[in-house]
């Protein structure tokens, strides 16, 4: 994977943090219908999986070999916090604490975005 | 009443071409990446769709000939039978495309597994078609969708700066937005293209036939495919609003069909939601039947078949076993995996390719007098015509290249 390659993948997984993290406060405000909830979760954590899947496949060289592995990281969390949601209801007060979480991947991918 | 319900077959094309599976992910990602600076596109594809669409309608009633057969006339035979497989190949992928995204509605309403859904969709919009009149089938499609209009509703409430929506219409070099020139180029084509696709000209011409307009009807022909037109174009702006509203400001570029949904019912409650949903299914289940339908119509046109909704399946049988076909092996592509989205991107970028062997045609035969008699085109009608004619092949040779270097319209 070249640096391009990763930029864009960097870029795909805070969208998708931002995504699920601003989804979780739209049903704090209006609350979905359960199916779905879950449903729109269940995609996004494909979409995910998809990521980290292209991220796993991937090599890099020097220092992106580093970033790479950061990105794996992040990747991987995402796609556990979205699959820790899909067995919770849209009323669950642990979902504030999976906002914060979503929020605090997408800022530490921001501090490494170059 | 009559004429009025009428309407339905415009906004049946319209919606089923501009508002589908595709066109409602695509758009949004356009609002999310560039804000307005897309809506350009938006308003010149509505005005290159109605001019051909008024253009085809009035070929077919005057001349009694859908696209088609004006297809198989005008081009040399190779030509003519490769834009027939290219067109038919277009709307079997489109609507296996659709089946899927109707199995993601489904499920994301009820829970319900998508390939059971799937299956039990496809059966039933089977029976439909197959038991309804045809302008049954554009009333119970062209009306239902008029639920999209919460997508209306929704851009309106989420507030956008009116002013900044108004200077999208001025297309510009350098975009401003998380994208550069090329995928800026490439979502514009992918806008304009989409709005165009051959299926809706397919179906709207042979639909004209379908409910015996006479020439009496020309006026009507032009109120049709303009209000039917301009309703898709609303909603498409509404999409890119809220794309621009919703998902710009959080950098997000929305990759899924339940993103693009839930934007419809963003300002409001649950009740909302559920509207965007039925608003979603009915568009998508029209374009659906449209390809579907299409497929049967360009087949039996080509060939001198005999075809016609109105038709028993014993006098028409080659168009009804086509028809049913088309769905049944839309059915087993949408049911292999393939993701609906991945699938409209290639028919989109197919559809761009393959689309000046079905508008130029048209323009040809409505701008022949010895055919048309006094109801050729205008210069004005030429002129325009072949203005949009210029664009759709410049959009047809950009589209390939433009894909490959944006990877699909990745950021």
């Amino acid at each position: 994977m070249d640096h391009k390659e990763l930029q864009s993948q960097l870029k795909a997984t805070i969208s998708l943090a931002s995504e699920a993290e601003s989804f979780l406060k739209h049903v704090a405000e209006h609350r979905p219908l359960d199916a779905f909830f879950r449903g729109h979760l269940e995609y996004l954590a494909q979409q995910g999986r998809r990521n980290l899947e292209e991220l796993e496949k991937a090599t890099a060289s020097g220092q992106d070999r580093e970033l790479l592995n950061v990105e794996r990281m992040h990747a991987a969390r995402v796609v556990t916090i979205l699959e820790q949601m899909q067995t919770v209801s849209p009323d669950d007060p642990g979902l504030r604490k999976k906002q914060q979480d979503l929020a605090a991947v997408q800022s530490e991918l921001q501090r490494v975005t170059p | 009443m009559k004429k009025l319900l009428g309407i339905t077959l415009g906004i049946m094309t319209a919606l089923g071409g501009f508002v589908d599976l595709g066109q409602i992910v695509f758009t949004t990602q356009a609002g999310a990446l560039f804000g307005y600076q897309l809506l350009w596109a938006i308003v010149l594809g509505t005005l290159a769709i109605i001019v051909y669409m008024e253009m085809c309608g009035r070929v077919a009633v005057v001349t009694r000939e859908p696209v088609f057969c004006i297809v198989r006339d005008r081009f040399p035979k190779p030509l003519g039978w490769a834009t027939l497989i290219a067109s038919n190949l277009l709307n079997l992928i489109t609507c296996a495309a659709e089946l899927g995204g109707l199995g993601i509605v489904i499920h994301l309403l009820t829970g319900w597994p998508e390939k059971l859904v799937m299956v039990g969709i496809t059966g039933l919009l089977v029976g439909i078609v197959y038991l309804c009149k045809f302008e049954w089938i554009e009333r119970i499609f062209g009306l239902s969708g008029l639920f999209m209009i919460v997508f209306a509703a929704s851009a309106v409430m989420v507030h956008p700066n009116w002013s900044e929506v108004a200077r999208g219409l001025v297309p510009v070099i350098h975009p401003a937005g998380r994208g550069g020139s090329a995928l800026y180029a490439y979502f514009a084509v992918g806008i304009f293209s989409a709005m165009l696709m051959e299926y809706e000209v397919h179906f709207y011409s042979s639909g004209a036939i379908e409910e015996k307009w006479k020439v009496k009807d020309l006026s009507e022909n032009f109120m049709v495919s303009s209000f039917g037109s301009l309703l898709g174009s609303l909603l498409t702006v509404a999409l890119l609003v809220l794309g621009a509203m919703i998902f710009m400001p959080g950098k997000i570029f929305p990759e899924l069909l339940s993103s693009a949904v839930m934007t419809g019912a963003y300002p409001f409650a649950e009740k909302s939601l559920v509207l965007a949903l039925a608003g979603t299914f009915a568009c998508i289940a029209g374009a659906a039947v449209e390809t579907g339908l299409s497929g049967a119509y360009n087949l039996c046109q080509f060939f001198d078949f005999k075809w016609g909704k109105d038709k028993k399946a014993k006098e028409a049988p080659v168009y009804t076993a086509v028809w049913i076909g088309m769905f049944a092996v839309s059915l087993v592509v949408a049911l292999s995996g393939i993701d609906p989205l991945q699938l409209v991107n290639v028919s989109i970028v197919f559809g761009m390719v393959i689309m000046p062997f079905t508008y130029y045609p048209i323009l040809r035969v409505a701008g022949d007098k010895k055919i048309m008699g006094k109801h050729v085109n205008t210069k004005f009608d030429t002129v325009v015509g072949m203005i949009f004619l210029v664009l759709i092949v410049v959009a047809a040779a950009a589209s390939f290249p433009l894909m490959v270097m944006t990877h699909s319209g990745q950021p």
